[in-house]
């Protein structure tokens, strides 16, 4: 099967995110990656949530998203180990 | 002779034998036809059981990957007996489970009627413990438990 990777990344909103796609030849699947303060506090269901409402309407054209959320500080944690 | 007619009728129920005929599997249920994707049927099917998947496909046949990747993490913490619907059996049933839950995507599991979210929340509870936790509050023990014990035990 062949695919294609596209990979983009910018500043939205409240947060900074990466969006990659892979472009099979007959399923789309994305997986996003979002770091934003504004998951601080919140347990992952609330974060998939917000990332959900703020992709709405893309959603509505994809069969397979996976999403990682995490605070800034989380990210901070990650980057040095 | 009542005796053993009675412990096959069992013997068939625990295996998800439905009413349309034919062996499903394990836990594997059909949602009834004809208002299969209302709000209230959901509510019912999502109450019935202690653990409720939404699944492209079956455990034996998963359709798509994170359907997958579900079904080999609920054994892991020893379910083996859940309840599961195959929404590609049903349009109406996968499309109001996601009205339903107010979730885009399947897979989607539920525990103790409360939506849990996908195959990426699933994962991570898993990795991080967070299932082992909730599972003990509807009285499941993980067996990632005593693998746990074993382990500190050595």
């Amino acid at each position: 099967m062949s695919t294609s990777w596209r990979s983009c990344s910018g500043t939205w909103r409240w947060s900074t995110w990466k969006w990659r796609t892979r472009l099979p030849r007959c399923v789309s699947s994305f997986r996003v990656f979002v770091v934003s303060a504004k998951f601080e506090g919140k347990p992952l269901l609330q974060r998939h949530r917000l990332v959900n409402t703020c992709l709405a309407e893309e959603l509505l054209h994809i069969h397979a998203f996976e999403q990682k959320t995490l605070t800034p500080e989380q990210r901070a944690r990650e980057q040095q180990k | 002779m009542s005796g053993s007619l009675g412990r096959t009728a069992a013997a068939l129920l625990c295996w998800g034998h439905s009413a349309r005929g034919g062996l499903r599997g394990p836990g594997v249920r059909a949602a009834s036809s004809g208002g299969s994707g209302s709000s209230e049927h959901l509510d019912m099917l999502v109450k019935k059981d202690r653990v409720v998947v939404f699944l492209k496909g079956t455990p034996e046949q998963p359709q798509c990957g994170f359907s997958n990747t579900v079904v080999q993490i609920l054994p892991l913490h020893s379910i083996r007996d859940y309840a599961v619907y195959n929404v590609l059996d049903d349009p109406q049933l996968r499309q109001g489970i996601k009205a339903y839950s107010n979730w885009p995507t399947i897979p989607q599991v539920y525990l103790n009627s409360e939506f849990v979210g996908g195959c990426d929340i699933l994962l991570q509870m898993h990795q991080n413990g967070d299932l082992v936790e909730e599972l003990k509050k509807l009285g499941i023990r993980s067996t990632l438990l005593d693998e746990k014990k074993d382990q500190d035990s050595k």
